[in-house]
């Protein structure tokens, strides 16, 4: 797919910053961020829920900067930001998936040109078991077949015991009890394509209103399992490492193989804006834009449990919205653009 | 002082405004309940219009080349530039709507003649991708892309800026669209073409199939050496703006035992990468397994054309590369798909089927053009008509013709936002402007099992949304239906008993200063919000029931006996200290009883794990181990003992009547124990024998009545569903118990009855309707409830009467779904369909309730 290729990519792009084992940090060539005047107004989000937490303190970071802006956050997952920019209910559109050729069409139809797609953030959609659970990894193939109703990924037989994924004793004869998200979520149309190969969950999948919830669920159920951003991990729950195919290694959920592409389950995370090619921006959005790509924006993503992009993306980011990165002069970091 | 005999007319004047007050009001009532039944209409009757299809424009305009010669057609989103590929490794941009050749490429090579010639090629509309294959065997792997810029007004010419919004004209080699905010879009064509992919057998390619998925293509190529190669090709995309760096694994397939069939006439690659079928001219086709492409293996061979003679004519793939359209000579359109069948033995367990049969006959098939972005697809026919088809639901949508008589379209294109469709006949273009409506909601698709793509056969399924267009929209309304009312079952099951017994206990029992505070309090219960409810329900009742399941079964058993034995030992007692302890003693012990129900539940449970679950109730539920007989006998337990009771009532009864009016108070107490005893060891017996006879004949209650245990589940959300529903039915039947009129159960009283015989055989008989309504009320709240389903189900669009496991309800359906579909989309529509059907059962409940209601009025007024 390709967002994990462009997750390989961006390995390629770092200039030395995150090596395999150490804490992820946010770029240094990310410019901080200099507040600028003129800047108010409301700003609404709608979408994603995986982002939720993420909007949320981005909003706090900025408003911070600008304190009489008021910011709205609603996440009722990923599919509730297509319509709602088009309606013009929401200022940016945070999304865990790309957008559908549909909504891209339905967009276009009300403006006349596609949104901008500005990649902000990774995440790991991690799969999770409950703490107890013995199981330590699992292939694609091997998800599929415990979440799939007709199984695209190629394994011949359902999986629904533990012990058909080699769990022993107690956990050999119990069936296995699925957890996911409302159709709504990005995550839910991610895991479909890439976990599930384009297949169909299993009507027993437990769907939830939301990521916290999934979590929740697998943790007050012993012999859950379900998937959600990384961002959402408690201690009740344990992430399993998942490898591409059987030949592949299993790869743990760590920041580390987000960036390197090995884990298949790393995505971007979106915002999509209404911005008409060739327009300038109105400040209020320049300014959110700009903060969500400079060093606090990025440090914003680590709090909220997600990994930072590079300059590079951020900059790719910015131009898709006529913006660009802020240059930064030593100790007199530079506003306007 | 003179009494005043004209009533004020300040009186007058406020009766007349209130009069009028409370008609408006009714009126308003009434009318905004009719406004909400017409929108929901008005948002509903477009998923049951016809499709439209009108002719637009059509062009005679001869293309400079033979169109014979064109391989591939493509028109851009908008349904306005065409691009046709010839043979040659030209390429023509046109104006679609005049015929007009506005650009002329050469994307394999500077001039014609000068590169290789194009032998085959494949391409597919979403991403326009095309795979081409060359006479020295190198393949490349390319796009032709149309790509749109928006250039400021002031560097376009006057005449395209004269144009008025939707217009479009020919301007630098492509066409300026006039948007309707004054900007103007340019589109072209453009070819790009990735790195040749070098052979190691350099034979001339004759055919090739390819499938894309990402950015990885996978592309099945037949040589002239009668050999077949698999390249499996990945683009890395190169941030810099580079060209992307391709990784291509390469897979010889097997040679074919018999050469002599010579090359197939169509090779189609599945998008999973894991299957390629090769049709030969005479309808023959192979299935190879190439999920390991190392070892690809001939997994069947069948004939996909329905006679002898018949050839395939067109064979496409439609959006999502899973289903394989096949057009036949004999005007036959079939969809072909591989479905799981362990049973077949072939390699893989699947065996490709024609799940839908579009066409049987007709004029021959020219030409197929499946959408990019849905299961739509539009077929070209020799006798130069055009057809709309939907797969999913195989049917017609609209057919219309090519305006130049007879010859049939060579090639046609569907633009990706399905409003047109462009034909290139063998003398010029014609576009049709299209409107599908909402082909995937016919009555059929909602609510008759349809047989969805990868599927072992035809199901009800709801499965709504996908993460991208490929996806198959799924909306089969049966399992919300079923579970609306599996939901409202349970809740009934659990709660109509309880509320009706409690209002039959404050109307008829209880003293009439407690009345009043209990009725309110039982009312306090409705202000619960019921998001508390599932809340409560999802997080601390469910995990709980999952770690105590034999207690809790044995829990709901053991409150009914406990209270029952507690009533016969209660009788027990001499006279005069039964009716010394009637009041609060007796209150006392009744609520002993329900402790003592509970108790008794939790220490038979794992006993009756032992005995009816052979020893795990969870495993036992999910089939894997243990027979059916002890669990038949407790099913069948509650039956029997209903029948045993009232047959002992009709046999034992008149006998047991005619001497106790000699025997003590004592003795009928120890001769009703004696009887209750026997009643239920008989039943038990009973149903034990009932139960090996069922046993014996192998009727197994897994799965189907019960089933592997869910930790949300029917059981749980029913409980607590249950509660939502008590105070409404409550309060109901409580009203029409007490407006039973004081003087029949006085006369009652006095004729010598007791207080359970009247209020058994007096008072409930004639609030029988006015009870009825309570519970259709109940039902009909059941049936509207949200929260608590949608919180503490897993909205698992199930259909098992196994209580438990979970369900998807209509209601719970509308609200997960309604932020996520796009405004007037198909899918928002189908939800608001599934509110108009909601809508229809609570006003039909209620209204029948209500009838029913106002006649039990009525007559209790009489009496």
């Amino acid at each position: 797919m390709k967002r994990q290729l462009l997750c390989t990519v961006v390995a390629g792009a770092l200039l030395g910053g995150i090596a395999r084992g150490q804490a992820v940090k946010v770029d240094r060539a990310l410019p901080t961020y200099e507040p600028v005047p003129g800047v108010s107004g409301a700003i609404k989000s709608v979408g994603s829920d995986t982002m939720n937490n993420l909007m949320t303190l981005w909003g706090e970071g900025f408003k911070k900067a600008y304190p009489d802006v008021r910011i709205e956050v609603e996440g009722k997952g990923s599919s509730t930001a297509p319509p709602a920019l088009i309606a013009g209910t929401a200022t940016f559109g945070p999304m865990s998936r790309e957008m559908k050729a549909k909504e891209i069409d339905a967009f276009e139809k009300a403006f006349g040109y596609p949104p901008a797609q500005l990649p902000t953030s990774i995440d790991m959609l991690a799969v999770y078991v409950h703490k107890d659970n013995p199981l330590t990894g699992l292939t694609l193939a091997q998800v599929d077949a415990i979440f799939s109703l007709n199984r695209k990924g190629g394994l011949d037989r359902d999986i629904r015991t533990w012990g058909e994924l080699g769990l022993a004793g107690e956990w050999a004869s119990q069936p296995i009890s699925l957890y996911g998200r409302n159709s709504a979520s990005g995550t839910y149309g991610y895991f479909k394509e890439v976990a599930l190969f384009g297949g169909d969950y299993k009507d027993t999948v437990k769907e939830q209103p939301g990521s916290s919830s999934v979590v929740q669920g697998v943790a007050s159920d012993r012999y859950g399992i379900g998937y959600s951003g990384i961002g959402y991990k408690t201690a009740e729950v344990r992430a399993v490492s998942l490898a591409l195919d059987a030949a592949s290694p299993m790869i743990p959920a760590a920041p580390e193989h987000a960036y390197s592409g090995d884990y298949p389950l790393a995505r971007f995370l979106y915002l999509y804006v209404n911005y008409p090619p060739g327009a300038a921006l109105d400040p209020l959005r320049r300014e959110f834009l700009t903060y969500v790509f400079s060093r606090p924006g990025q440090e914003d993503v680590l709090k909220a449990g997600y990994f930072p992009v590079t300059a590079t993306v951020a900059g790719g980011a910015l131009r898709a919205v006529g913006l660009q990165i802020r240059a930064v002069e030593a100790g007199a970091p530079k506003g306007g653009d | 002082m003179r009494r005043q005999r004209t009533t004020h007319a300040r009186v007058r004047v406020f009766e007349t405004l209130a009069r009028f007050l409370i008609t408006a009001g009714g009126i308003a009532t009434i009318g905004a309940v009719a406004l909400i039944f017409a929108f929901l209409l008005w948002v509903v009757a477009p998923l049951f219009r016809r499709a439209a299809i009108v002719p637009e424009t059509s062009a005679e305009e001869p293309l400079v080349r033979s169109p014979g010669d064109a391989l591939r057609f493509q028109v851009d989103d908008h349904g306005v530039l065409g691009a046709v590929l010839f043979s040659d490794g030209t390429l023509l941009a046109l104006d679609v709507t005049n015929g007009a050749v506005l650009e002329e490429l050469h994307p394999f090579g500077t001039e014609a003649g000068e590169q290789p010639a194009l032998y085959s090629f494949s391409g597919d509309g979403a991403k326009s991708v095309l795979v081409a294959g060359f006479a020295d065997g190198t393949v490349r792997v390319g796009a032709i892309a149309f790509a749109a810029s928006f250039p400021p007004a002031g560097e376009l010419p006057a005449a395209i800026r004269a144009l008025s919004p939707g217009e479009h004209a020919a301007e630098d080699g492509g066409v300026v669209q006039a948007l309707p905010d004054g900007r103007f879009r340019r589109l072209r064509v453009q070819a790009e073409l990735g790195a040749a992919i070098v052979p190691e057998e350099p034979a001339p390619i004759l055919r090739l199939g390819h499938s894309r998925r990402g950015d990885r293509t996978i592309a099945c190529a037949w040589r002239a050496d009668g050999r077949a190669t698999l390249l499996d090709v990945r683009e890395r995309p190169d941030m810099l703006g580079g060209r992307p760096a391709l990784r291509v694994m390469r897979r010889e397939l097997p040679r074919r035992a018999d050469p002599r069939l010579g090359p197939p006439a169509h090779v189609v690659v599945t998008a999973a990468g894991d299957s390629v079928y090769l049709v030969w001219e005479d309808g023959r086709l192979e299935r190879l397994d190439v999920r390991d492409p190392a070892r690809a293996v001939l997994a069947e061979i069948l004939d996909v054309t329905p006679a002898e003679g018949v050839r395939p004519t067109a064979v496409a793939s439609l959006a999502g590369g899973a289903t394989m359209i096949v057009g036949d000579s004999a005007g036959g359109v079939t969809a072909w798909f591989a479905s799981k069948e362990p049973e077949a033995g072939t390699s893989d367990g699947s065996v490709l089927v024609a799940g839908h049969v579009l066409a049987a006959a007709g004029p021959a098939v020219t030409c197929l053009a499946p959408s990019p972005r849905s299961r739509l697809l539009a077929t070209g026919h020799a006798d130069g008509s055009v057809r709309l088809y939907h797969v999913t639901t195989a049917r017609l949508l609209g057919e219309t013709r090519m305006a130049a008589g007879g010859a049939g379209p060579l090639q046609i294109q569907l633009a990706a936002r399905e409003d047109a469709i462009v034909a290139l006949g063998p003398t010029g273009v014609a576009r049709w402007a299209v409107d599908p409506g909402h082909p995937e909601a016919s009555l059929a698709g909602l609510f008759a099992p349809v047989w969805y793509e990868g599927y072992a056969g035809p199901r009800h399924v709801w499965q709504s949304e996908g993460g991208s267009d490929s996806f198959e929209p799924k909306l089969g309304f049966v399992p919300l239906v079923y579970g609306t009312g599996k939901a409202t079952l349970y809740a009934i099951l659990f709660g109509a008993p309880l509320a009706l017994l409690a209002a039959v206990y404050t109307s008829e029992f209880l003293d009439r200063r407690w009345r009043a505070p209990v009725k309110s309090v039982l009312e306090m219960m409705a202000s619960l919000p019921s998001v508390v409810l599932g809340f409560l329900a999802a997080l601390v009742i469910a995990p709980f029931v999952q770690s105590v399941v034999p207690a809790a079964l044995a829990v709901i058993g053991a409150i009914p006996l406990s209270l029952l034995a507690g009533a016969h030992l209660w009788q027990l007692l001499p006279a005069p200290v039964a009716i010394r302890a009637g009041g609060y003693p007796k209150l006392a012990a009744m609520a002993l009883a329900l402790p003592l129900g509970i108790l008794g539940g939790v220490v038979l449970g794992p006993a009756l794990e032992a005995a009816v679950f052979a020893g795990d109730a969870t495993m036992w539920l999910d089939g894997q181990r243990g027979g059916p007989l002890g669990a038949w006998t407790m099913l069948l337990f509650p039956l029997v003992a209903g029948a045993v009771c009232v047959a002992g009532g009709r046999l034992a009864g008149p006998w047991l009547r005619q001497r106790s009016p000699d025997w003590s108070g004592g003795k009928c107490a120890r001769v009703a124990l004696l009887r209750f005893a026997l009643q239920g060891g008989a039943s038990l017996l009973l149903a034990l024998g009932l139960a090996a006879l069922l046993a014996a004949a192998s009727f197994d209650p897994r799965p189907g009545i019960v089933g592997t245990y869910v930790q949300r589940n029917a059981l749980v959300v029913g409980f607590v569903m249950g509660f939502a529903v008590i105070p409404i039915v409550y309060t109901l039947a409580e009203d029409a118990l007490s407006s039973v009129p004081d003087h029949l159960r006085l006369a009652s009283l006095a004729a010598g009855a007791t207080p359970w015989q009247t209020a058994i055989r007096v008072v409930i008989p004639t609030a029988a309707s006015g009870l009825f309504t309570a519970v259709m009320i109940g039902v009909g709240r059941a049936v509207g409830e949200t929260m608590i389903v949608l919180m503490a189900t897993g909205n698992t669009p199930i259909m098992e009467l196994n209580p438990f496991n979970g369900f998807r309800t209509l209601s719970a359906n509308i609200a997960v779904e309604l932020p996520e579909a796009v405004q007037n989309s198909t899918h928002y529509r189908v939800l608001f369909l599934a509110a108009l059907v909601l809508f229809a059962i609570t006003f039909v409940l209620n209204t029948a309730a209500e009838l029913v209601r106002s006649r039990f009025r009525r007559r209790a007024s009489r009496l």
